[in-house]
């Protein structure tokens, strides 16, 4: 293609700027929707994992998978039982376990659930955000960063948990808890959690019996009848996995016993071993759920949401494939008068189809790229309501290897316009020189 | 010979009545000729042959030494673009390219004619844009943003440029009026290389008839008769 051929090109473009301009802003929408379909899938997806990326397994009482992950890490759902302290310190005991972070549920603090639990769960499941976080008194609360952002909460504040997870609970109002630390956002449900000692978790009930408050303690008595949260689980201070474990010992878990057990492995090939051997503890009936396997499940019972994705994006390509026809049939018709003066001067019908098919991949580029652009653009909204909104944030907001999958439009647009090019080549054969329209 | 026909027959599939034979037709190198005829006497289907557009039943047609029946639609399409030269009715100029690129259209599907082109290409258009009396402002201009008068001049040095053996032209004065039409046909005329270059004006106006070295009637030379 010589260059006058190539400014034909690129002028006859121009001089249809605005119609072409449209095609492409709507070639590129489908485009976006294409890619923003299998961005947010795959990030919904990459977040959820993200939550228990650090977690081996999760002990809770005997119930499901699902429902036991559901809860315990993504606040969904009621905890069936209760873990004994007992259990708990054999769980500990198991020569596989590098450490282990009891998890407390149950309270609330304005809509926002209450976990009590140690510093394990800043240095050990949080490890890649907060690692550094830790409680200092028994009354200090450490919030996520949704909490803050959405209560208005610093550090210094003084908030009032709530008994139960509804609004319609009694409140701890007796004994007010001191914002420690704020969170950085960390990309799990853990963003919306407020977090406090398990040893303020178990004083906070104390007096309590069936939801209802029947003897109130002042905070001094707490503090001098409750051990101080211990800091021994932050990563300054400890030099190898024994010692964790060691440590993790002596820690208490009151009496009531806790909803859940996050386990981390000294080696993940014992991960199966572990988990038979907490599922055959005969003292109780506990279940240990690998985080990865509960998620595979939950993918798989929402599969049919998965296919109705897939289903939705190739109707996408489809529609993508059938407005780029579309467009080169109007373009065609637009182009006959032009392409028959071509033809009548000399031009090849590969010159014509070339012009047709340069023209398509021009814009068919152009919208993938546009597409793309708005993708991201799709894609950074959609990765801070994901985040606002249910606490789950994915690594990284936008996927280029799903943009990528976009540009195999571009052969599949030439191949679908090559019947409307040549169409038109024929046409300008009919058309003669005579051409008036 | 520029342009010779024997036994040349031709009818539009399914379309039923209408067909004609030219028995023997010659046209020589250097001279120019008007085709006069009326309206839906098949002037234009005429023309339309001559290019290769479209093609005979039977018979003979050679352009230039070449036999048009011989050869492939790609073949004729490049022959069309190196040999043959058109000024068309509705003068077909790209009314968004600039004159200069309109003019250059007529080199650019025809590269040996091109390369006839001693010396610069675009220099060339311009020697040739002011001989056909195009103002030199006007070279950059859209030929959309031109009078007709304009136009029929781009028109014509497109067709012009590079030399064709043939210039084939359909009802070219159509639009003009006579001071004009015949500034055109002066302009036209003293650009052709009279050595070589032979041309064909297709038109239904016999006042044309005096700017021609030989002027044909289409009934003369062509035979109609039914669908065979």
């Amino acid at each position: 293609m010589n260059r006058l051929v190539a400014n034909l090109l690129a002028q006859s473009i121009l001089d249809r700027r605005f119609s072409l301009s449209l095609i492409v802003l709507a070639l590129a929408a489908a485009v976006a929707l294409y890619i923003s379909v299998q961005n947010i899938q795959r990030m919904t997806r990459a977040s959820f994992e993200n939550s228990v990326a650090n977690v081996d397994l999760v002990v809770s009482a005997r119930s499901s998978d699902i429902q036991i992950l559901l809860n315990s890490v993504f606040g969904i759902g009621q905890t069936t039982g209760l873990v004994s302290a007992q259990s708990v310190v054999n769980i500990a005991d198991l020569p596989q376990v590098a450490w282990h972070v009891p998890v407390s549920l149950g309270d609330s603090h304005r809509g926002f659930r209450v976990i009590g639990t140690n510093n394990g769960m800043f240095t050990r499941v949080l490890k890649d955000s907060n690692g550094k976080a830790a409680f200092g008194n028994v009354l200090d609360a450490i919030i996520g960063a949704d909490v803050a952002t959405a209560l208005g909460y610093a550090q210094g504040d003084a908030i009032v948990l709530q008994h139960g997870v509804g609004d319609y609970g009694a409140a701890h109002d007796d004994l007010p808890f001191r914002i420690h630390e704020v969170l950085v956002r960390s990309g799990t449900p853990f963003d919306r959690a407020v977090f406090i000692p398990l040893e303020a978790s178990e004083a906070i009930h104390r007096g309590w019996r069936g939801g209802q408050k029947l003897m109130s303690m002042t905070p001094d008595q707490v503090e001098k009848t409750t051990p101080a949260p211990r800091h021994d689980e932050h990563p300054d201070e400890h030099h190898h996995e024994e010692e964790d474990h060691d440590d993790d010992d002596k820690h208490a878990h009151g009496p009531g016993g806790i909803d859940a057990v996050f386990v981390g492995l000294k080696e993940k090939r014992t991960l199966v071993q572990v988990q038979r051997r907490i599922t055959d503890y005969e003292v109780e009936a506990l279940t240990a759920v690998i985080p990865g396997v509960a998620l595979a499940s939950i993918w798989q019972i929402i599969g049919f949401v998965d296919r109705g994705f897939m289903a939705i994006n190739i109707l996408i390509i489809g529609l993508v494939l059938l407005s780029m026809v579309a467009m080169t049939v109007l373009s065609a018709d637009n182009r006959r008068r032009e392409m028959a003066i071509f033809r009548a001067l000399g031009a090849a019908p590969r010159v014509l189809v070339g012009l047709m098919i340069g023209e398509a991949f021009l814009l068919s580029l152009a919208s993938v790229v546009v597409g793309i652009a708005f993708a991201m653009g799709l894609s950074t909204v959609a990765h801070n309501i994901m985040s606002a909104r249910f606490g789950l944030m994915a690594e990284t907001s936008f996927y280029m290897s799903d943009a990528w999958l976009a540009f195999y439009l571009i052969p599949a647009a030439l191949i679908a316009n090559l019947v409307p090019a040549i169409r038109l080549y024929r046409n300008s054969i009919n058309d003669g020189i005579m051409v008036r329209r | 010979m520029s342009i010779a026909i024997k036994n040349l027959s031709f009818n539009y599939r399914g379309a039923e009545g209408f067909a004609f034979h030219i028995p023997e037709l010659q046209l020589s190198r250097g001279r120019t000729y008007l085709l006069l005829g009326p309206s839906g006497s098949g002037k234009s289907t005429f023309l339309n042959l001559l290019a290769g557009i479209l093609q005979p039943q039977c018979g003979s047609l050679e352009i230039a030494g070449q036999n048009m029946t011989d050869i492939g639609v790609a073949q004729m399409d490049r022959f069309r673009g190196e040999h043959i030269g058109f000024i068309f009715q509705s003068l077909n100029l790209i009314p968004w390219l600039s004159v200069k690129d309109n003019i250059a259209l007529g080199l650019a599907f025809a590269p040996k004619r091109r390369q006839s082109i001693s010396g610069d290409v675009g220099q060339a258009i311009e020697e040739l844009a002011q001989a056909m009396n195009i103002e030199a402002t006007l070279m950059a201009t859209p030929a959309g943003q031109l009078s007709i008068g304009q136009q029929q001049r781009v028109a014509a040095a497109r067709s012009l440029i590079g030399a064709p053996d043939v210039i084939l032209a359909d009802e070219p004065s159509s639009a003009l009026d006579e001071a004009n039409t015949k500034a055109f046909f002066d302009l036209l005329m003293a650009r052709l290389d009279r050595a070589r270059q032979t041309l064909l004006v297709v038109s239904h106006d016999t006042r044309l008839a005096g700017y021609f070295d030989e002027v044909l009637s289409i009934e003369n030379i062509i035979r109609q008769g039914a669908t065979s």
